[in-house]
């Protein structure tokens, strides 16, 4: 009986030891790798910090997307119809990627100058459907 | 007509599992003989095949009436793509996923011999439970023979061109022949709380791991999709979908290794219990998740927050049913037998504990998003793929230690034997050191740790068959064993490998022009268009030449447009060595007629899915050895 105590007095040492380093890993992970996602109008109204990656989303804007010439560079405007943010990106574009369609970009945003450097673009997967917050970023809400 | 029948057969099925569950609850309570529900239970199969057919032959002869037919298929789609639309929305998948459970129920009734009629009954009833859920939620909120009428449309809007491809068409089968057969063990599990013990232990085993290998291939076969099918190399995204299907895995290894304990020593029974129930409810939490829309996902069925509503309110309803049923019950038994610290049961003991904390800090990930939703009114988040690599990771590595060594204990107590963690420590660290020195000058930490965690579940493999070299029963009967643990061992070295050492490079690059990657020289020589019955595409040729062989290859990307669903898809093409691949993808055309591609070296990338069909394979060889062996 008192073997049986002890080794259950182990597994639960080692369960809520285990637990308690999982949890504190958690801890760690969420503090340096969560994205809160703004709208153009937001992110005018409280900006982030500079150096804290963030997403945007609204429709890219018609006629704002140029593409520095043979190069990867491209800008473009996000708005959610009411406030706009200049966008800097560098890479592959997504292939639904296109003016007046919804987009999601994650990166950082630079008060001073109302721009946002971007290192991921996601439009939208098919036709038929719309990301969740930009839907939202539009509604206004 | 045709969908009416459908329709009717698919009513029919529910109809007959709902008389099944209330027959063997009345017959339980009641304490009545009643007749041998098999009979029902292949009736109930039949119904449902035959709703199957139906919509399969809407399918085939573009019965654009039915709107599920309408929205996912086109005229033009080739017949095998026609065959697979069933499964391409969320509608006719759920009418697949009932058509496997019933599947499955049918096995088990075929397959495991109980004494009493009476007690077979019970677990007709729980199967029949799960399955009345799900055809009852297809039926009244995702009813896939809706019709639109009286104007049908001319033409179907296409099956979404990522799902016309072969992977995608066995995907979605063996994952739910995964997630489905979890309601075997659940069933059995039900059946030891009111007290059907007919072997039930091992039974659980034996389904658990028939199950959790369609469950490995079926996840390794939409890791695999992804990778060339999406375009950009990636061959796992910690997606929501992705995380839902791995955490009824994680469930699942746990539950195997936990009914191998109760098994054979007739302790853990209650976690055995627990866990198959769990198990269950954890891939209904991951549908609920999907399906409801509530996480952003790439994977996006039709979206409707009335349907997440049934599904959450069917998996509490299970939930409460099931733990009803588990804290009446009187499971634990009157002799234990004892273990020690350094005992087999102890450390299978480890194994389960950290393969769930695993599973919680990946389902807390996934759900993090709702829940800051929900306490900051309405403020969206997403949680990124370093927090799921920074927590699972040293997990994973502390499974495989224990995992390593776990296998050399014995039963009971190890403490008489001789101790072999010298021996493995030092031959993990060879192992190490020979990797790190042959195959790249330097590694990262992440590359290290999985040489490490290879090395240990390695060495322990090896240590273990050379112990047991004069006991070749031994090592013949846990040949499946071997070979899954082999499995992930393979797995993650070329998990470490290609998330590592992998190389890409976005280019801008026009006819005759060349650029160098690696050992390879990628140059443009022509471009071509091509056109399809349902797609026309740009094709683009590229040599390659591998500047150490001289050997040449040519590859062909494509760019295609679908214009039934007006949808663009990029078609990478891969130049497989065993060493690793070369994969290249083309973004878009530039107005001076150059194209943006990207290129990419994957070393050892298949390694992954080699890995994850070997661990396949050592479930199969597991559970056929033993039927035999029975």
């Amino acid at each position: 009986m008192i073997k049986i105590r002890r080794n259950r007095l182990y597994a639960v040492l080692f369960i809520v030891s285990s637990s308690a380093v999982a949890v504190g890993l958690v801890l760690i992970a969420l503090n340096q790798n969560i994205n809160l996602f703004y709208s153009p109008s937001e992110l005018l109204e409280s900006g982030p910090l500079k150096n804290k990656s963030i997403r945007i989303g609204g429709l890219v804007e018609k006629g704002s997307l140029n593409r520095v010439s043979d190069s990867l560079e491209v800008n473009f405007i996000i708005t959610d119809l009411k406030e706009k943010v200049a966008v800097k990106y560098s890479g592959i574009l997504p292939d639904l990627f296109k003016e007046d369609a919804g987009v999601v970009a994650t990166g950082y945003y630079d008060k001073n100058n109302n721009s946002f450097q971007a290192f991921e673009i996601l439009a939208k997967h098919d036709e038929n459907y719309e990301p969740k917050e930009v839907v939202n970023a539009l509604e206004g809400k | 007509m045709i969908p009416e029948i459908g329709n009717f057969f698919l009513i029919a099925s529910f109809s007959v599992a709902t008389f099944i569950f209330c027959l063997a609850t009345f017959s339980y309570y009641f304490e009545r003989e009643i007749l041998d529900l098999s009979t029902l239970i292949y009736f109930k199969f039949g119904f449902v095949f035959l709703s199957f057919l139906a919509l399969e032959v809407s399918f085939l002869f573009d019965d654009f009436s039915v709107l599920y037919v309408a929205s996912n298929s086109n005229p033009f789609l080739p017949n095998y793509y026609k065959i697979s639309a069933l499964w391409g929305g969320h509608e006719g998948s759920m009418l697949l996923f009932i058509l496997i459970l019933s599947l499955w129920i049918i096995l088990f009734a075929l397959f495991s011999k109980y004494q009493s009629a009476r007690d077979k009954n019970y677990l007709y009833g729980f199967t029949s439970l799960i399955f009345m859920s799900f055809a009852g939620f297809t039926i009244f909120t995702s009813n896939p023979f809706e019709r639109l009428l009286p104007v049908p449309p001319l033409n179907g809007t296409d099956l979404n061109p990522l799902l016309q491809d072969f992977a995608f068409t066995i995907h979605p089968p063996m994952l739910y022949l995964g997630y489905a057969g979890l309601v075997i063990p659940f069933a059995i599990a039900l059946g030891r709380c009111i007290g059907v013990k007919d072997a039930w232990s091992s039974r659980i085993k034996k389904w658990t791991t028939l199950s959790w290998s369609f469950l490995t291939l079926g996840i390794a076969l939409g890791s695999w999709w992804a990778y060339y099918e999406l375009g950009w190399g990636g061959w796992w995204f910690w997606d929501p979908v992705e995380n839902s299907s791995l955490i009824p895995w994680l469930i699942a290894t746990a539950l195997i290794h936990s009914a191998i304990v109760t098994d054979k020593r007739n302790i853990f029974v209650n976690w055995t219990i627990l866990l198959a129930v769990l198990a269950v409810i954890g891939s209904f939490i991951g549908m609920f998740l999907v399906r409801s829309g509530i996480l952003t996902s790439v994977h996006t069925f039709a979206l409707d927050p009335e349907r997440g509503l049934i599904l959450l309110i069917i998996t509490l309803l299970i939930s409460i049913y099931s733990f009803y049923l588990f804290f009446r019950a009187d499971t634990v038994p009157k002799e234990t037998t004892d273990y020690t610290f350094y005992s087999k049961e102890f450390f299978l003991l480890i194994n389960n504990a950290l393969l769930l904390i695993l599973a919680a800090v990946i389902l807390f990930g996934t759900i993090y998003p709702i829940i800051y939703d929900i306490f900051t009114g309405g403020k969206s988040i997403t949680v990124g793929a370093p927090y799921f690599n920074l927590t699972s990771v040293p997990i994973a590595f502390f499974i495989a230690f224990f995992q390593g060594y776990g296998i050399l204990t014995s039963w009971g107590n190890s403490k008489k034997q001789k101790n072999y963690y010298l021996l493995l420590l030092g031959i993990v660290f060879l192992l190490t050191f020979l990797f790190t020195y042959t195959l790249f000058s330097y590694p990262d930490i992440f590359s290290f740790a999985s040489y490490l965690m290879f090395a240990a579940i390695i060495s322990g493999l090896v240590i273990y068959i050379f112990k047991n070299l004069n006991n070749k029963n031994l090592v013949v009967n846990n040949l499946g064993m071997v070979t899954a643990h082999f499995g992930i061992a393979i797995m993650i070295l070329g998990i470490g490998v290609v998330s590592s050492f992998s190389q890409n490079k976005e280019v801008i690059i026009g006819k005759g022009e060349f650029t160098n990657l690696s050992n390879y020289k990628v140059k443009l020589i022509e471009e071509g268009k091509e056109e399809f019955s349902n797609y026309f595409s740009e094709v683009v040729q590229f040599e390659v030449e591998n500047n150490v062989t001289q050997k040449k290859i040519l590859l062909k990307p494509e760019k295609s447009f679908y214009p039934a669903s007006n949808n663009v898809m990029t078609e990478s093409d891969i130049y497989i060595r065993p060493k690793e691949d070369l994969y290249i993808s083309l973004s878009e055309k530039l107005e001076s007629g150059k194209w943006i591609a990207k290129i990419q070296i994957k070393p050892f990338v298949r390694l992954i899915w080699i890995g994850a069909l070997i661990m396949m394979i050592g479930g199969f060889l597991a559970v056929f050895r033993r039927i035999k062996y029975e």
